[in-house]
């Protein structure tokens, strides 16, 4: 016999059995009535074990059971055949099998379904890519609705900030426009000065926003580096109050430091204090800390108390800012730390605000892994509280 | 509402003689078509009126609010609706699978429309609680759903939209293969998540009209026990065990279906 003749001796039936494909024929109801041994050995399964005993669909995982109601057999049904339609066998090992399923309706002389005839493709590589395909078309689409968050954010920041700096240009330009009117001389020296000096406070306020909007920047495009180091938490924030004494006097108002749950002792005593030696980032803290103490100096009213109070808890340390100012409703506090959220409560020594000084508070917080959040109630002051915790050292 | 808008956001068909109307609901994953192996028994004495699901079949899509079908209510809403436009009392509501809870919804909402109830495979909650029996864990679910993730193969947005044709005619054209049972995959899984993870067990004896219980052999989505539950938990209701298996007579067992209907029917009447 020649090398090509082999075909020749190729019967029905080892086409059948030894076919690279599952087939199996099934009563209309689904009862398994012919099998080949293809199938039989991807399954698991003795012929005598399935054949006229079992439903094919029994073989199914149960969520493809439903999709097997709910979908293949109608469409069978109305159709007479169903193409690539994929489920997954239960094999007797326990393990899953998934196939891509054809199946063919055979009907009598009177158009009655009598039989059906489905081949069975195994697909265990192809469904892992599948699922490849699946995975990364999620997670595009999560990053999709991130990104749009994103460029809607950086829009609103971008109107708001170009709202911003146009108020103190305009009042800059105003001023200058009086000064070089022609009858600009014979305006008093003192009234000069004064638009002079309004307009450096007017650069001011925008080269403020400049710097803050160039730190939200940074905040949001570069990871922020965090060193940690031990230091005296305590020192840090004696020293963050006597930069801020200047500021406070011209309101009147008094700076605390206090150590401890209940403690109430004034800063100067407590230089020292090892309880407050922690391994912290200590700009990062002290830049948390600062944007607190100033938004405190900014908004208290004349004559009251500002206390920055520190005390060890658990793993964890707690820096509270406390002042006695207007106090902040519940409304505004669940808009505290977003970005340009401008709030009812406004400075009382003229200050200019940003509306970036607490978002900036919570990407720092964030990047040490601290807590911060705001207690306060109407009419009694408010509490900024940050829950440090102790760094790994 | 305006008729029209409700006509063709649920793709409305109305057919058949008679004063008295025979409202049909399709189940989860198909859609009207498959009513049209029995329908044919019923048009010379009743009003044949056939509608699919927003989100379903040739249902206007843009009309799928996630928020109203988060819970059948919605499509109960849809039904009833549907009869005020076209004026119809003296209904039998006839829901397959998770549309049997629809219809008692629907005749919860307005008794005065509906004579009876038909309930084919209904099973008022899928999954286990306690000692209830519904037959799947939420895992279950899960992977119904990964099915059908990766089976939305035969819909294509770029098709879909494009199908149209009317539907009672009695030979299925090319454009009806393409859209039965392939419905829009965000859709079709937030209508699984609805049915297959909803509670109605506490509606079912708050149905005052007739109704009637058809249970299969051998249903896997709706075993007998729980046939038998929704009838001992609904008032005015009639037990029917079908020889028919599968969760499907209308399609596997069409003769044996009319004749069951028909004998409720006649004793409503």
């Amino acid at each position: 016999m020649s090398l090509s003749d082999h075909y020749k001796d190729e019967t029905a039936d080892e086409l059948y059995n030894a076919a690279q494909c599952g087939y199996f024929s099934a009563m209309p109801d689904g009862t398994i009535v012919k099998i080949n041994d293809t199938l039989l050995s991807w399954l698991g399964y003795e012929r005598n074990m399935l054949v006229s005993r079992v439903q094919w669909r029994d073989l199914l995982t149960k969520g493809g059971q439903i999709y097997y109601e709910t979908h293949y057999a109608p469409l069978l049904r109305m159709y007479g055949v169903v193409k690539e339609i994929n489920f997954e066998f239960l094999t007797s090992a326990g393990t899953t099998l998934p196939i891509l399923v054809n199946t063919l309706l055979v009907y009598d002389d009177a158009g009655v379904p009598v039989l059906s005839r489905s081949l069975v493709l195994d697909i265990t590589e192809r469904k892992q890519y599948e699922r490849e395909l699946l995975l990364a078309k999620n997670r595009a689409e999560e990053l999709t609705v991130q990104l749009q968050e994103a460029n809607r954010q950086m829009n609103e920041i971008l109107s708001i900030a170009v709202h911003d700096l146009k108020n103190p240009l305009h009042t800059l330009r105003m001023a200058h426009q009086m000064l070089t009117a022609e009858n600009a001389n014979s305006a008093s020296t003192e009234y000069r000065l004064l638009l002079l000096k309004r307009n450096i406070e007017s650069i001011d306020t925008m080269s403020n926003l400049i710097t803050r909007l160039l730190q939200v920047n940074a905040l949001e495009h570069q990871s922020i580096q965090v060193n940690l180091q031990m230091c005296d938490v305590g020192e840090l924030m004696t020293a963050l109050l006597r930069a801020y004494q200047l500021q406070a006097v011209k309101k009147n108002l008094s700076l605390h430091l206090s150590l401890g749950e209940t403690g109430d002792k004034t800063g100067n005593e407590l230089f020292g204090d090892k309880d407050c030696c922690w391994s912290i980032d200590e700009e990062i803290v002290v830049q948390i800390a600062d944007n607190l103490l100033s938004n405190a100096i900014k908004y208290s009213p004349k004559g009251k108390n500002i206390t920055i109070r520190l005390y060890p808890k658990d793993t964890i340390l707690r820096l509270e800012v406390h002042d006695e100012g207007p106090g902040i409703s519940n409304e505004d506090i669940k808009k505290l730390f977003g970005k340009f959220s401008r709030l009812s409560a406004q400075p009382t020594g003229g200050e200019n605000s940003t509306g970036l000084g607490l978002s900036i508070v919570k990407k720092l917080a964030d990047a040490i892994g601290a807590k911060v959040w705001c207690e306060s109630e109407l009419g009694r002051g408010a509490t900024f509280i940050v829950e440090l915790p102790r760094g790994n050292m | 509402m305006v008729p029209d808008t409700v006509l063709t956001r649920n793709n409305v068909s109305i057919w058949g003689n008679g004063n008295k109307t025979l409202l049909f609901a399709h189940g989860y994953g198909c859609d009207q078509t498959m009513w049209r192996f029995i329908t044919p028994a019923f048009q010379d004495e009743y009003k044949i009126v056939l509608f699919d699901h927003v989100g379903s079949g040739k249902s206007d899509l843009q009309a799928y609010s996630f928020e109203k079908y988060s819970s059948l209510q919605g499509y109960a809403r849809d039904i009833v609706e549907i009869c005020d436009v076209l004026a119809l009392r003296n209904v039998t509501l006839v829901g397959h699978s998770v549309s049997a809870m629809i219809a008692v919804l629907a005749a919860i909402q307005e008794p005065s429309y509906f004579s009876s109830v038909v309930m084919v495979c209904p099973s008022p909650r899928y999954t286990n609680d306690g000692d209830y029996r519904g037959g799947f864990t939420p895992q279950d679910i899960e992977s119904l759903l990964e099915s059908l993730d990766s089976n939305y193969l035969g819909w294509s947005s770029a098709t879909a939209p494009a199908i149209m044709g009317n539907s009672d005619r009695p030979e299925l054209g090319q454009e009806l293969t393409a859209s039965f049972c392939r419905n829009n995959p965000d859709i079709a899984k937030h209508f699984a998540n609805v049915t297959f993870l909803g509670d109605n067990r506490a509606d079912l004896p708050k149905l005052t009209v007739p109704s009637l219980v058809m249970q299969c052999a051998s249903d896997i989505i709706a075993p007998p026990h729980i046939g038998e539950y929704v009838q001992r938990h609904t008032p005015h209701s009639t037990l029917a065990m079908m020889q028919a298996t599968g969760h499907c007579p209308h399609l596997s067992a069409p003769e044996e279906t009319i004749m069951v209907m028909k004998q409720f029917l006649s004793r409503t009447a």
